[in-house]
């Protein structure tokens, strides 16, 4: 967040909706998945944190973020940390000097984010493991089907970061 | 945006970002470990993983209670429906005996196998992007757990250890197209190799292959480890679902439906040590 003023509630606040995002996301206390598709909540929750913010404090809310999740996912080594960095610190980048702060270009960050990631996260991990049959289906199965699930977390967030910016800001 | 990019805090950035693949390349070519910051962040939020799974059963139980009462109810219409058919199949005096035998033989594996040493393990995370339902426990290199230890549950086999960190380790299952395992059918001996599919997958099923045309095969067979690769002999997988014929040579494949519930996995044992570890992985042929 860019913080003007000393509110130190709003930085608690952010990083508790970080950890509960990721507590609900990597264990089995709410299953949201809807068949094979499972939504990334750490991309938008990431994406809108990082509109609201300068490039630097998102790159290292991106890198925490990506750590957290390499240490929970499968095999992935750096993957999330070296993406979810670049991604978090883009986007702020884009949303200071090229972009509007509004929902249409939250969900177009988000769904560019989404996308970037699954199709890096196929190339990487299951594009030279398996077939081209067994790559198809992942991709139409599970990664389409996830990245449009996922877009649907954007609203949410967006609307939570948007008022601690204008309370910050206010 | 073009001072963002000149700027020094772009090039810090890219440079954190550098430092990282190195780290990860460097971790790729030696196998079998976390990245070192992924291991710490790790280590640190571990008890905080493990009380939210606790916690998060507690909730699934406490709400179900309340929630799935239909659900019960028809589950409990299935159950009786399910209970006059094991009735009948009762009345099938040789094959009630020959799966007694069976789970007998299965009850006896850790007797028969003095040298297996195990360490208890719960579940602490899941990776919801993994089509092949892989998941991350709560014991590490601390505890004696090292890359490639094959996991199992009183059910069956799991998988194997991937990755080990201090107190954690990943773990692939067998719905993974990355486990390779050399497998045979329990009752023919037929012998060919374990692999998963992400379609299969999607209906929780893995895939037995390159077994010869003239192997005999059936559906409902339980397929085992045949100790050719990580896993030690006679660990049980699950029964054979379907057989088919193999779209790119002369061999049959059959889909094999686990005898684990990976998704209702909580805890699991991993197999530190046993006799004959470190074999090599069957080639795969495909």
């Amino acid at each position: 967040m860019q913080i003007k003023k000393r509110h130190p509630w709003i930085v608690l606040a952010s990083i508790l909706i970080f950890f509960i995002t990721f507590i609900i996301h990597y264990t089995d206390a709410i299953d949201i998945s809807i068949k094979n598709a499972s939504p990334m909540l750490m991309l938008p929750l990431l994406t809108a944190f990082s509109m609201f913010s300068q490039p630097v404090p998102a790159a290292a809310a991106g890198l925490i973020t990506g750590i957290l999740t390499d240490s929970a996912a499968a095999g992935t080594l750096c993957f999330n940390s070296v993406a979810m960095m670049l991604f978090a610190a883009f986007t702020a980048a884009i949303s200071n000097n090229l972009f509007n702060r509004n929902i249409r270009s939250a969900l177009l960050l988000s769904v560019l984010t989404s996308l970037v990631y699954f199709l890096l996260r196929w190339l990487f991990f299951y594009a030279f493991i398996t077939n081209i049959e067994d790559n198809i289906t992942y991709l139409l199965s599970y990664a389409f089907p996830s990245i449009i699930y996922t877009n649907i977390f954007i609203f949410p967030y967006y609307f939570i970061f948007r008022y601690f910016y204008r309370r910050v800001n206010a | 945006m073009r001072f963002f990019f000149r700027s020094r805090q772009f090039k810090i950035i890219l440079a954190v970002a550098a430092a990282l693949i190195a780290v990860s390349v460097a971790f790729a070519v030696i196998g079998g470990r976390m990245s070192p910051q992924a291991d710490i962040i790790g280590t640190v939020t571990a008890p905080f993983r493990s009380l939210a799974a606790k916690i998060s059963g507690g909730i699934s139980e406490f709400v179900s209670i309340y929630t799935e009462g239909e659900k019960l109810s028809l589950e409990n219409a299935e159950l009786e429906s399910e209970i006059a058919e094991l009735r009948e199949q009762l009345a099938d005096y040789e094959q009630a005996k020959s799966e007694n035998e069976f789970y007998k033989n299965y009850l006896e594996i850790k007797d028969n196998n003095p040298s297996f040493q195990f360490a208890a393990a719960t579940l602490i995370s899941r990776d919801k992007e993994d089509p092949y339902m892989g998941f991350v426990i709560n014991k590490g290199r601390v505890n004696g757990i090292e890359a490639n230890d094959p996991v199992i549950t009183e059910a069956g086999l799991v998988g194997y250890v991937s990755q080990t960190g201090l107190t954690t380790s990943k773990v692939v299952t067998v719905l993974s197209a990355e486990l390779t395992a050399g497998v045979l059918d329990n009752r023919t001996n037929d012998s060919g190799i374990l692999s998963g599919t992400a379609e299969l997958a999607g209906e929780g099923l893995t895939k037995f292959y390159n077994l010869s045309r003239s192997c005999n095969i059936a559906v409902g067979d339980y397929v085992v480890t045949s100790g050719e690769g990580i896993f030690p002999s006679g660990l049980l997988i699950g029964t054979i679902k379907s057989i088919g014929s193999d779209k790119y040579n002369t061999s049959i494949y059959a889909n094999i439906e686990p005898f684990v519930d990976f998704s209702e996995i909580k805890g699991v044992m991993v197999i530190t040590d046993f006799e004959g570890q470190g074999g090599l992985m069957p080639d795969s042929g495909e």
